[in-house]
């Protein structure tokens, strides 16, 4: 029994030392082409690099140019021809709309909200009627458009009187080719300025008034109104024609690009001298040096 | 003409090309730091470039420590986004300089395991310039002497001789050269990379399976980049192989010491390969053919302890490279991107029940491996496809009923498409600025929305959406290589909320391309988890995965064909072919043994070679410069070698020197030579060429302008006189291969006394200046199947009108004539079905209405016009101006037009024609026959010609970089009432 005890527990003790060099060794458990086992192939690898070991810049700009505003900007013809137009190049300076922006942001979501005015139908109707196209290419009409009394006076019912009555041609002498007086004292101290007075007579404007919801685009943004590069870009025809295009308006309806406009480090980039020279260049400009540079190189590997 | 017209034409073309806007006006901005000039887009571009900086910092401390290298110069990287997807290159003379493409990585098929795409490239990259650029005597005398390593240049082929005395290492065949670099990215990146690649592992054992034959490093460059259908891959696949059995076999120290060019190593490759090892490369070669030859047999019987899973092939033949297949359930065809050797890349529909692939549509700029990227709307027979795929992938739809395509969107860069049969959406991943964003596009597919950007480094790829339209499944890869399969909900995702389920972590093997099954309740896709590339199949309900073959090369690309039969596609040496297997759950499936893991076990010195993060290397202790880039205040002196040159057949000597930016926005060559025999008038033995080149523009001036081709045969360019020129050039249309240029230049001449481009037509007695605007115009359109060595379909034309205006000095005073000429050509030509061979009509014409008798009115026409040693086309015999069996300018009129049949039979590849250092690599004939008339408006002055001739070319390859072309060729010319002629043509293109 003593004999029995002691070869079962030597037995054990056997057991337990292959056992013990068999997992020293690895061979135990099976890891490789066992029976009921699909065998993972064994290669080499070490510990890699992590998120933490690349250490990225500002991704702002990043931000922007992987969104559909940009994407738009760099594709869309009707986007190129405003961004190439002469008035856009030389004429409008994106800080100061931007400025108009940042001021609405801080007064909260409100009348002024770019996005909102880009995206709203009465805008658009605006913009896309001829008369008004044709009358915002007058200075004048676009000072008038820019005038705080005219803001004023537009959204009392004597404007819209007056407007019914000119496009009626009651106020309107055609002997003369003027417009009759209207009685509100806000008229008054308007047309105090001949130009001013010029501008209410101009007969596309009137039709644009009365065709189009004018003064309800004008009472909602009036801080846009009366920002010069804003009338530039507006009096500008690839402008309206890309505010008339669907692409257009479906991109300015999308929540992105209201969160984009409405974002902090949007208004940094944007404002941002570098990026607004390489946006206003023709993007294929960078393509086309980086070919030109490379052809001249006799690649190695 | 009067002089006033003359003068007033002059001004007009010069204010046409001052009025053409410069578009290469990009900004780019340095950030230099003692090793390197990183260039790059500012403020695109401004994310990403601190961390290439530091990966670059990080490898160049890593090779400087492994070969003892110290840079001596700063090394040119820039960044750039001009692919879809990553790849780099690098440049050597004269300076070292690195490009390298910002986007993502490309996961197909596993060719190419990485982590982090820059700190990955830069391990590779910089390997290659290290090896390249290490110098030792001689190379640093000759370094010393011409100023620094010297490129080839056409113009001055002796730079040939003094680019293999500065640079010595590049005279080494790719794969050396890449199986270096790659056996460094592997053991830098901490094992992943392609020694211990799958893919290449897959290779190997198929053809030992198969019994195919290996080559030979001969035979390696000289017919495996023609004739398979993995062309130059086979340099890396090779290479690698190669590279880690040797530092295997020996230790990775003695394999540094082969690539290195420490003081006493040898300069050439094979000689030091000899030196270190003690027996020829030949030899070594062999022996790890036998070794890879047992290995690989190990690994077949691994793979052979279970039952393997058969397949049906649904080709009778192998289709090269394959997209993802789709299936047309009604017509019982799966369509698939399909390139191959001897075919145009396509889009082909295989039957399931047998017979020939039949070919749907042209894949226009096909890549190697994935062809193109699909998706398929079977209620619509719509068929998504992408074009341009190496380069900025458009979005294309072909009608699989009508075989129309229409190109949906251009430049979209959008691929791994995936159709929602639901809602009609195709979805799709974008690759811009470094970024993969997923994008979803709604009938008519014209443009897409975002949905989703994804953080650097973290790329989705391979996408699929459920039949039911309600969730996406796609693969994701991460920063450290890991790839992991995922499910996302479509109504939460297209809020951009890309919260997923994590199906399966596949660690560092890419889980590739996952399809839905039929019914939507199961994934299938392939993996390489055992080391083969084995099929997968994910139960979404079970939350469980089960291999489902046991495969003895590799099944990709699986397809649920109902039941448990599946589509894969099979690897085979010759690409891959579809098959149908009957999937079903193994419980055994043996492992591989990767030959890379063992040799790290045998040395495991390579674990050190890990490279730290490169977010541990200081700029700022470095010294970072941050600013614009200035390139014409960059403009350096590069080089200064002696010449020579040919005048008038008298031999002439002097020096060539070349300035240039580091991005070669400037580029200045001057030379300058002297004839000393006094056969010659004084005013005619000195030389000088001056040539400024920037993008878009190049300006000349020339004074008895001498050439060193002129010292072989009978085409001769030098001329007396004093030559200035403009010329404005820009691509109207890229949109490769179809590419439409413009040049518009203004060439000038005095004192001459032969036609600058007629050789032997002399001018008036009375000529003294000529001033010739121009306008030519060429577009082309050319295609050709992988492999080939010619262009086997398309088309090609150009329009070329010019004023030749010449003052005529008279006893009696001067006068002005103008002489305009125009001349088209149009080349058409289509496949032949003998592989890689076409069939061409090449057309042209040309009309002056200027005076017969007047030599500036006339184009002259010729030969074939090759000289001995040349430089330029091969085929010359195509060009306008040629007409081989005649003597060179022979053929003279005021008008002419020539047509021509050109015949391009298959080419001849040589396995083993030479020896490495100088080697046969293919053979092609061409037989043409052609017609021509001149003066059409003058029966007494008109001739009309015909010919018939063939020419042969012989590609040879002289210290395994340098391409030089040995052509030979017979013409007979006939003609009406009088006797015929012929001509033979040698000639030794040499760059």
């Amino acid at each position: 029994m003593k004999n029995a005890r002691s070869v079962f527990v030597t037995a054990l003790v056997l057991i337990g030392v292959v056992i013990g060099v068999g997992v020293w060794k690895g061979a135990i458990p099976p890891k490789f082409g066992t029976e009921g086992a699909i065998g993972a192939a064994k290669r080499y690898s070490s510990q890699q690099i992590t998120d933490s070991d690349v250490r990225l810049g500002d991704g702002s700009i990043q931000s922007f140019i992987q969104s559909d505003l940009f994407h738009a900007i760099a594709t869309n013809p009707d986007f190129q021809k405003v961004l190439k137009s002469d008035a856009f190049k030389n004429g409008v300076k994106v800080d100061n709309m931007l400025d108009v922006v940042a001021d609405s942001r801080k007064a909260g979501h409100g009348q002024q909200d770019f996005s909102q005015l880009v995206a709203s139908t009465d805008f658009q109707q605006m913009t896309a009627s001829a008369d008004f196209k044709k009358a915002i290419r007058d200075p004048k009409v676009q000072n008038l458009l820019a005038n705080e009394d005219f803001q004023k006076w537009s959204a009392t019912e004597d404007f819209k009187s007056y407007i019914a009555d000119a496009q009626k041609g009651k106020n309107q002498d055609a002997s003369k080719g003027v417009v009759k007086d209207a009685k509100s004292a806000e008229y008054k101290a308007l047309t105090a300025n001949a130009d001013m007075k010029e501008a209410l007579s101009n007969a596309d404007f009137i039709a644009a008034a009365a065709n189009t919801d004018m003064a309800k685009v004008i009472k909602e943004n009036q801080k846009w109104l009366a920002n010069q590069d804003f009338m530039t870009l507006l009096a500008n025809e690839d402008f309206q024609t890309l505010v008339a295009s669907e692409d257009y308006q479906n991109l300015v309806a999308s929540e992105e690009f209201q969160h984009l406009v409405a974002n902090e480090d949007f208004q940094k980039i944007a404002k941002n001298q570098d990026f607004q020279k390489w946006l206003k260049e023709d993007y294929a400009a960078v393509v086309a040096a980086s070919e030109d540079m490379q052809k001249n190189k006799a690649q190695d590997q | 003409m009067t002089r006033g017209t003359a003068r007033l034409l002059a001004g007009i073309t010069l204010a046409c090309c001052l009025a053409l806007p410069d578009a290469a006006r990009a900004e780019y901005r340095v950030l230099e730091t003692p090793h390197v000039r990183l260039i790059y887009q500012h403020p695109a571009q401004d994310f990403i470039v601190d961390h290439t900086a530091r990966c670059f910092e990080n490898s160049l401390r890593f090779h400087s420590r492994i070969f003892q290298y110290p840079p001596h110069e700063k090394i040119t990287l820039i960044l750039d986004d001009q692919s879809d997807f990553a790849n780099a290159g690098v440049w050597c003379a004269p300076r070292n300089f690195l490009s390298t493409h910002l986007a993502p990585a490309n996961f197909v098929y596993e060719t190419g395991p990485s982590n982090e795409r820059m700190n990955f490239t830069l391990n590779h990259e910089v390997a290659h310039i290290v090896t390249l650029d290490m110098a030792q005597q001689p190379e640093r005398f000759f370094r010393g002497l011409f100023l620094g390593k010297v490129p080839e240049d056409a113009d001055h082929p002796e730079t040939m001789v003094y680019n293999v005395l500065t640079l010595p290492r590049r005279n080494a065949p790719r794969w050396h050269r890449e199986g270096t670099a790659v056996f460094f990215e592997t053991w830098m990146s901490g094992g992943l990379g392609r020694a211990q690649g799958p893919y290449d592992e897959m290779v190997f054992r198929a053809m030992v399976r198969d019994s195919t034959p290996f080559y030979d490093p001969l035979g390696l460059e000289s017919e495996a980049s023609k004739a398979d259908f993995q062309v130059g891959v086979n340099s890396y696949l090779y290479g690698t192989r190669f590279s880690t059995w040797l530092a295997g076999q020996n230790s990775p120290e003695k394999f540094v010491e082969w690539v290195a060019r420490r003081p006493g190593s040898r300069a050439y490759y094979a000689n030091q390969f000899k030196h270190v090892f003690g027996t020829s490369l030949a030899q070594s070669w062999h022996q790890w053919v036998d070794w890879e030859r047992s290995f690989q047999r190990a690994n077949l019987d691994s793979i052979r302890r279970y039952p393997t899973t058969s397949s049906r092939d649904l080709s009778a033949r192998a289709l090269g490279s394959v997209s993802s297949a789709h299936l047309d359930s009604a017509a019982r065809v799966l369509y698939a991107a399909v390139y191959y050797p001897g075919r145009l890349a396509h889009i082909a529909a295989i039957p399931l029940d047998g017979g020939p692939e039949r070919a749907l549509h042209e894949v226009k700029g096909p890549a190697l491996y994935f062809v193109s990227s699909l998706a398929w709307d079977p209620d619509t027979h719509t068929l998504f496809y992408t074009a341009d795929n190496d380069e900025w992938r458009d979005l294309c739809a072909l009608d699989t009923r009508t075989g129309h395509s229409t190109v949906l969107q251009r430049d979209a860069r959008v691929g791994d498409l995936a159709f929602n049969r639901v809602d009609k959406s195709l979805w799709g991943i974008r690759h811009f600025n470094g970024i993969s964003t997923l994008v979803r596009m709604t009938p008519p597919y014209r443009d897409y929305r975002r949905v989703f950007s994804f953080p650097y480094g973290r790329d989705l790829y391979d996408l699929d959406i459920a039949p039911d339209g309600t969730r996406l499944a796609a693969s994701l890869a991460e920063i450290s290589g890991r790839h992991t399969l995922r499910l996302y909900d479509l109504g939460t995702l297209s809020q951009g909320d890309t919260t997923a389920r994590t199906l399966y972590d596949f660690g560092a093997s890419v889980p590739s391309s996952f399809v839905f099954s039929k019914d939507g309740r199961r994934l299938f896709g392939s993996s390489y988890y055992t080391g083969v590339s084995n099929i997968f199949r994910y139960d979404l309900d079970a939350d469980s995965m089960d291999v489902v073959s046991n495969c003895e090369t590799g099944f990709f690309r699986p397809l649920d064909l109902g039941g448990d039969s599946l589509v894969v596609f099979r690897y085979s040496g010759q690409g891959f072919v579809p098959a149908v297997i009957q999937a079903r759950p193994l419980t055994d499936v043996s492992a591989i043994t990767f030959y890379g893991a063992q040799v790290v076990e045998q040395h495991p010195e390579l674990e050190t070679w890990k490279v730290p993060s490169p977010s541990t290397i200081d700029l700022d202790s470095i010294g970072v410069v941050r600013g614009p880039y200035h390139g014409l205040r960059s403009v350096r002196l590069m080089t200064l070698v002696p010449v020579a040159e040919a005048y008038k057949d008298r031999g002439s000597a002097g020096l060539a020197a070349e300035f240039s930016d580091p991005l070669s926005f400037h580029r200045l060559s001057l030379s300058a030579t002297y004839s000393p025999q006094s056969s010659l008038d004084d005013d005619e033995r000195f030389h000088v060429s001056a040539r400024y080149e920037r993008p878009r523009w190049e300006a000349y001036a020339r004074f008895n302008p001498a050439s060193f081709y002129d010292f072989f045969g009978p085409t001769k360019t030098s001329r007396k006189g004093s030559n200035l020129g403009l010329a404005y050039h820009r691509q109207l249309l890229r949109d490769e291969p179809r590419t439409i240029e413009m040049r518009l230049g203004l060439d000038g001449w005095t004192g001459l006394e032969r036609l600058p481009r007629d050789q032997n037509v002399e001018v008036p007695d009375d000529f003294d200046r000529l001033v010739s605007p121009y306008l030519q115009i060429k577009g082309s359109n050319v295609r050709s199947s992988i492999g080939a060595v010619d262009q086997e379909k398309g088309h090609r034309w150009s329009f070329l009108y010019g004023n030749n205006v010449v003052r005529f000095h008279h006893l009696d005073g001067e006068t002005w004539l103008g002489f305009p000429l125009a001349q088209a050509t149009l080349d058409l030509g289509v496949p032949l079905p003998l592989r890689k061979s076409s069939i061409w009509l090449r057309t042209a014409g040309g009309y002056s209405p200027g005076d017969r008798d007047e030599p500036f009115a006339n184009f002259f026409l010729g030969g074939f016009g090759n000289n001995w040693v040349d430089h330029q086309e091969v085929k010359r015999y195509r060009e306008a101006g040629s007409f081989p069996g005649i003597e060179i300018d022979n053929a003279a009129g005021t008008n002419f037009a020539r047509a021509m049949i050109d015949l391009n039979l298959p080419p001849h590849t040589f396995q083993r024609l030479g020896t490495p250092a100088l080697y046969g690599s293919w053979l092609r004939f061409s037989v043409f026959s052609s017609g021509l008339v001149t003066n059409m408006d003058a029966a007494d002055l008109r001739r009309k010609l015909a010919n018939v001739g063939v020419q042969a070319d012989l590609r040879i390859q002289v210290f395994a970089r340098q391409s030089m072309t040995l052509s030979s060729g017979y013409a007979r010319a006939f003609e009406r009432g009088a006797a015929t002629q012929d001509e033979w043509m040698v000639s030794l293109k040499i760059l």
